[in-house]
C-alpha cells in the first residue's frame, strides 16, 4: 500500500483536497460500499447508482476544499453530499418521468455486500439493528415521514401533500422525529 | 436590512432538522446555508443532525461497487498526459484523441505560457507606445526647427535680395557715371575744342565755370568750381536765344562745390546767343537773368 490507509478521514480528506488520486482511493475504499450502497437503495437502478457513485466521488475530489474540519466529522460530509446528489438526481428523474410511486424501504431486496470481510460484515449488521432499533422507539407517523424525505427524496411539502397532512404537521414530525434520533444516537455512542 | 444579515441574525433552528434530510424546499435551503456559512452554532447543530442522518444509511443493506466505478473515477482523476513508455503493450490503442492544437490548447504550458505572453505582449505594445511618443516629439521639435531655419534663410535671402538690388542700383548708378565722365573726358580731348569762361553775376563770388565746346557746337562739357558747398546740390544749365531759355542739362556738385557734366544741346551752340546756370529753377523764369549764378556769352564760331 501506499501508506493512505494509515491516515484518519481528516489527514485523507486534506490529501484529496491537494489533489492526490491515491488519497480518493483510499477515502472510496472506506466510504465507497457506503456511498454505492445509499444510491443503489434510493435510485434502485444498478446503472444509475454506479454512475451516481462516480459522480458523487467526484464532487469530493473538486469540493473537498470546501470541507471545514471545525464544524464536522468528514464522515457526516461525505455521506451527506452523497445523499444531496442522489436527491437532485431522483427529484430531476422525477420531474421528467412524473412517476411518484413512493417506495416502502423495507420491502426492498437486501444483499449482503460481497467482498467484506467478515468482521466487517458482523460490524455493520449490528449497527443497522442498533439503527433500526433507534427507529423501532420513534412513532410510526414519524418514521414514515423520514423514510419519505431521507430515502424518497420528497420535501417537506410533497410530503404534506402525498400524506394529505398540514404542512406544519409535517414539519413537527421531521423535527421530533430527527431531535430524538439524534438524542439515542448519542447515548448509544456513550453507551 | 440585507437578506444576508438578515439570514445572519435570525437563527433558522427550526429548519435545521429538515435541512439534514435535504427536505426542505430550496427557498429554505438556500436561506439555511447562507446562515451556516456565518453561524457556527447552527452550523455544529446542524452538522448533529446530519450527523444523524448519516446514521440512517447503516439501516440498508451494504452493496459493494462493481470494480469498474473505482477504475473509472480514478482514470477520470489522473493526470491527463501519461508518458507512452508506461502504456502496456497489451493495451489497445487508444481512438483518435483530440489534435496537437486542441492539446496543446489544454496543456498547462499553454496555460501558464498564456498570461506570461500577455504579459509581454502588453510590455511591448507599452514600450512600443513610449517610443511612438518619443518619436512623434523629436519629430515635432525636428519639424519646428526646420520651419524656424527656412524663416531664417528665407529671411536672409530676403536680405541678400535687398542688398543686391542696392548693389545693382548702385552699380548701374556708377556705370552712368563712369559713362558721363567718358564722355565728358573724349570732348576734352579733342584737339579742335574751344573753352568758353562762366563768370558770377554777384560780385566778389569765388564760383566760376569752364564750358568746353566741341568744333561743330554739338556737345560740350561744363566745369564748375566755388559753387555753393551744399551735398547734392543740383544746377541747371541754360541756353539763351531771342530771350528764351532752353533746358540743356544738369550738373552735380560735390561738397567742396565742384561739379562735371557733359551736355547734348538740342541745337548747336552756335544757334544760341548765352549760356548760364541757375538753382533748381525751371524753364518758366520771369526774366532771362533771374536766378542766374554764373553765365557767359557764346561765341562759337
Amino acid at each position: 500500500m501506499n501508506g493512505y490507509d494509515s491516515l484518519d478521514d481528516h489527514q485523507l480528506l486534506a490529501r484529496v483536497s491537494a489533489q492526490e488520486p491515491n488519497a480518493l482511493d483510499a477515502l472510496y475504499s472506506r466510504y465507497g460500499s457506503a456511498v454505492y450502497s445509499l444510491a443503489m437503495f434510493m435510485l434502485k437502478d444498478t446503472g444509475l447508482a454506479e454512475e451516481a457513485t462516480q459522480d458523487i466521488f467526484l464532487n469530493i475530489w473538486l469540493k473537498s476544499g470546501s470541507f471545514k474540519p471545525d464544524r464536522g466529522q468528514p464522515k457526516t460530509w461525505i455521506m451527506s453530499v452523497a445523499h444531496h446528489r442522489v436527491i437532485d438526481l431522483i427529484r430531476s428523474r422525477r420531474r421528467t418521468t412524473a412517476i411518484t410511486v413512493a417506495t416502502d424501504s423495507e420491502d426492498l431486496e437486501r444483499i449482503p455486500a460481497a467482498n467484506l470481510p467478515i468482521d466487517e460484515q458482523v460490524e455493520r449488521k449490528l449497527e443497522r439493528e442498533r439503527i433500526q432499533k433507534s427507529l423501532a422507539t420513534l412513532p410510526e407517523a414519524q418514521r414514515e415521514v423520514i423514510r419519505m424525505a431521507y430515502f424518497d427524496g420528497y420535501s417537506q411539502s410533497e410530503i404534506a401533500a402525498l400524506l394529505n397532512q398540514p404542512l406544519g404537521t409535517v414539519k413537527t414530525r421531521v423535527r421530533l422525529a430527527m431531535q430524538k434520533l439524534r438524542l439515542v444516537l448519542q447515548e448509544n455512542v456513550v453507551e | 436590512m440585507s437578506s444576508s444579515s438578515r439570514a445572519i441574525a435570525e437563527h433558522p433552528e427550526d429548519l435545521l432538522e429538515a435541512f439534514s434530510l435535504d427536505a426542505l424546499d430550496p427557498e429554505e435551503e438556500l436561506r439555511v446555508s447562507d446562515h451556516l456559512e456565518g453561524c457556527l452554532r447552527c452550523a455544529l447543530l446542524a452538522e448533529s443532525y446530519q450527523q444523524a442522518a448519516a446514521f440512517l444509511v447503516s439501516t440498508v443493506e451494504s452493496r459493494t461497487p462493481p470494480d469498474s466505478v473505482r477504475v473509472e473515477l480514478l482514470a477520470a482523476v489522473a493526470p491527463p498526459v501519461r508518458p507512452a513508455r508506461e502504456r502496456s503493450a497489451r493495451e489497445p490503442l487508444a481512438p483518435p484523441g483530440p489534435s496537437l492544437l486542441t492539446r496543446l490548447l489544454d496543456s498547462r504550458f499553454l496555460r501558464v505560457l498564456t498570461p506570461v505572453t500577455a504579459a509581454a505582449a502588453v510590455v511591448m505594445i507599452a514600450f512600443a507606445l513610449t517610443m511612438n511618443v518619443r518619436t512623434s516629439d523629436l519629430l515635432g521639435e525636428l519639424q519646428d526647427e526646420n520651419a524656424s531655419l527656412r524663416d531664417q534663410l528665407d529671411s536672409n535671402h530676403a536680405t541678400i535680395t535687398a542688398n543686391f538690388s542696392v548693389v545693382s542700383d548702385s552699380s548701374d548708378e556708377a556705370l552712368t557715371n563712369i559713362q558721363e565722365l567718358r564722355d565728358a573726358s573724349y570732348v576734352m580731348a579733342m584737339a579742335a575744342n574751344q573753352s568758353l569762361l562762366l563768370e558770377p553775376l554777384t560780385d566778389g563770388s569765388p564760383s566760376q565755370g569752364v564750358l568746353l565746346t566741341s568744333a561743330e557746337g554739338d556737345r560740350a562739357v561744363l566745369m564748375v568750381s566755388n559753387m555753393r558747398r551744399e551735398a547734392d546740390t543740383a544746377y541747371n544749365v541754360w541756353l539763351f536765344r531771342d530771350g528764351e531759355r532752353h533746358w540743356a542739362g544738369t550738373v552735380n556738385v560735390d561738397s567742396r562745390g565742384w561739379g562735371t557734366a557733359a551736355l547734348e544741346p538740342p541745337e548747336s551752340l552756335s544757334q544760341f546767343d548765352m549760356v548760364g546756370l541757375t538753382m533748381d529753377q525751371g524753364p518758366n523764369a520771369s526774366s532771362e537773368e533771374e536766378g542766374l549764378l554764373l553765365q557767359a556769352a557764346l561765341q562759337v564760331p
